[in-house]
């Protein structure tokens, strides 16, 4: 027999458009192994609408989740019933995605007798760090993806209090909607990172908005609105314009991030006082996240504030099953478990306490097009 | 997927095992039987609900397991409903069926909504050359799913089906059977509505899957949805069409 970790927990994601499957081990955290991480995308099921069809992403995870999963435990060289924890999103995301992942883990749960974990979206980005490296609590979150833009202080696993979160769009949103624009393509995280090497960054200015403001929530509108502006004006076979225009997007985008993470690291600071780690982490987690520039942006910052960027490796960054492993591995860890009565959870804000900001817009976590 | 189920003989002993499932509309039911010489069901559930399948589900089988004092593992063949019916709660099935299938290694057995509710049509209602058995479900629209005599099913609207059957008179059964028969008559058709359950019974459905055989399952593939409609899109303009995958 070989040695075998305190914990293996195999994850599910399917609370957009990837269907993921991945199995971690470790004894303890932070800091786990990776054994298998299968991740299926539904580019072209949603590519030609532009943008994530609820719908068609939950057809397309009940054909697949089987396969996935099945794929991640033989990459991983595991039985069943060699699992210690069966863990799956149950939301935040698009709901009928999140049933039919949830379903699938209960029905391995009841198969094997194995607890079964539903984890927070949110929470398995949250804690990604900590499965590459040993990030320990308190750190600072900036969690950036295509439905949310928030800064958390994160004090332990289920700790999480909300510093400051977007009033209208989430970053990932506002770089969607800039490809869109300027004809890039979909996803729009990586079209619009690639146009951008090729551009000037300071040709156009664009408005920063909440800069410099008290702080550290955020808002995107009015920058999509001055980039449709810019981009009315271009030719569309104006590729350099096109890249310009990227470019500008990009920076301005990093310098809102960057002001907003600076006013975090105060606040954290007073909200933990003489608990303040030195130099403060401040983890960077999300799809947004794999975005180089904005890392490079962000550790610059870290560096003239006595803070530490750590950043997951950009597939960490992106949907995956090995957070929702991790945040399950983490859990249970702690003694924790869920029923199998679970009911899956659209809306799940990691900080329950805070008031929702973007509520009365209609805008939801739900829907991502 | 590859399957290394072996299916040449029941794993807990003399019987084969099946659990049914179905979660196709307002019921969430399951049913465990077993095949010796017949079929006997040994664990029966069902429980109303609009929605609320994905929290009741697994629930339900635990019990029914607990119940009958089995294992999980001890089960040969999983049976559930593909179709047509609620897109959720189709899904909700099927993923928990394939979802045991994949970690137990057995066949999934998957049955139309409408041939599960033939299966569990009276005796009464099972008419003669000059009629047709119609199994008729609410779409949520305007339209029916709808089968006849035990054929695939169809979306279509009242006249469709009226043209479908002819100078047929119908008998309806499934929970659209009543609104239905109202608009066949409305189109001068004889229709009228069955004395058969109007629900899918499960234990007809788990009776149905073991007396196929667990080798005529595991020859198949796993069960995909049958939706019988495309998925709602709103485009960039507003505009609104319907999608199929495009795999």
């Amino acid at each position: 027999m070989g040695y075998k970790a305190a914990m293996i927990v195999l994850g599910i994601e399917t609370s957009c458009d990837e269907t993921a499957a991945a199995v971690v081990e470790a004894d303890s955290a932070p800091v786990g192994r990776l054994r298998a991480n299968v991740v299926r995308a539904q580019l072209a099921e949603h590519a030609r609408f532009g943008g994530v069809v609820p719908e068609l992403a939950a057809r397309a995870h009940v054909e697949v989740i089987d396969a996935v999963v099945r794929r991640a435990m033989d990459e991983a060289g595991l039985d069943f019933d060699q699992l210690d924890g069966v863990a799956a999103t149950g939301g935040p995301g698009l709901i009928g995605g999140v049933i039919v992942g949830v379903t699938t883990a209960k029905a391995i749960a009841l198969a094997t007798g194995k607890p079964f974990l539903a984890v927070n979206h949110l929470e398995a980005h949250a804690l990604t760090a900590r499965l590459v490296e040993p990030v320990a609590f308190p750190f600072l979150l900036l969690l950036v993806s295509g439905g949310h833009c928030q800064l958390l202080a994160v004090e332990g696993v289920g700790r999480y209090t909300r510093l400051g979160t977007t009033i209208d769009d989430a970053v990932g949103e506002s770089f969607d909607k800039t490809a869109k624009l300027l004809g890039l393509g979909f996803p729009g995280g990586p079209a619009v990172e690639r146009a951008a090497r090729t551009g000037d960054p300071r040709r156009f200015d664009l408005p920063r908005p909440m800069w410099r403001k008290p702080g550290c929530d955020f808002s995107f509108s009015g920058l999509k609105t001055a980039v449709r502006v810019v981009a009315q004006s271009l030719t569309p076979s104006d590729a350099q314009g096109i890249a310009d225009l990227a470019a500008c997007f990009q920076r301005t985008v990093g310098e809102v991030l960057a002001d907003r993470c600076a006013n975090a690291l105060v606040m954290f600071r007073d909200r933990l006082g003489a608990d303040a780690p030195r130099p403060v982490p401040l983890v960077v987690a999300g799809g947004v996240a794999a975005n180089a520039y904005l890392r490079a942006r962000l550790s610059e910052l870290a560096a003239t504030r006595d803070a530490v960027l750590v950043a997951p490796p950009p597939a960490l960054c992106t949907d995956n099953g090995a957070m929702v492993a991790w945040a399950g591995l983490e859990r249970l860890l702690l003694g924790q478990r869920d029923g199998l009565d679970f009911a899956p959870r659209p809306r799940w804000p990691l900080d329950e306490s805070a008031h929702a900001v973007i509520g009365r817009s209609g805008v939801g976590a739900g829907v991502k097009v | 997927m590859p399957r290394e189920t072996s299916i040449r003989q029941p794993r807990s002993g003399a019987a084969w095992r099946v659990l049914a499932i179905d979660t196709c509309f307002a019921r969430c039911a399951v049913a465990l039987a077993e095949r010796r010489e017949a079929v006997t069901v040994v664990a029966s559930e069902a429980e109303a609900m609009t929605r609320g399948h994905a929290a009741a589900l697994t629930p339900m089988i635990e019990k029914a397991l607990h119940d009958s004092a089995w294992l999980a593992p001890d089960l040969d063949l999983v049976a559930v409903t593909i179709g047509p019916g609620s897109f959720t709660g189709v899904r909700i099935g099927v993923a928990m069926a394939r979802g045991l299938a994949m970690t137990l290694r057995v066949p999934v057995a998957g049955v139309t909504t409408t041939d599960a509710l033939f299966l569990g049509a009276a005796a009464a209602d099972r008419v003669g050359a000059d009629g047709a058995l119609v199994a008729a479900i609410e779409s949520g629209r305007d339209d029916y799913f709808m089968a006849i005599d035990g054929a695939s099913p169809f979306a279509g609207t009242p006249s469709a089906l009226a043209t479908r059957l002819g100078d047929r008179c119908a008998i309806l059964i499934g929970d659209g059977a009543s609104r239905l028969a109202g608009a066949l008559r409305a189109l001068g058709v004889q229709a009228s509505v069955g004395v058969s359950s109007p629900s899918i019974d499960p234990a007809r459905l788990a009776a149905h899957a073991l007396h196929r055989g667990v080798e005529f399952w595991a020859r198949r593939d796993p069960p995909r949805p049958l939706y019988l409609r495309g998925a709602d899109v709103t485009l960039a303009d507003g505009a609104r069409t319907t999608a199929d995958l495009v795999r």
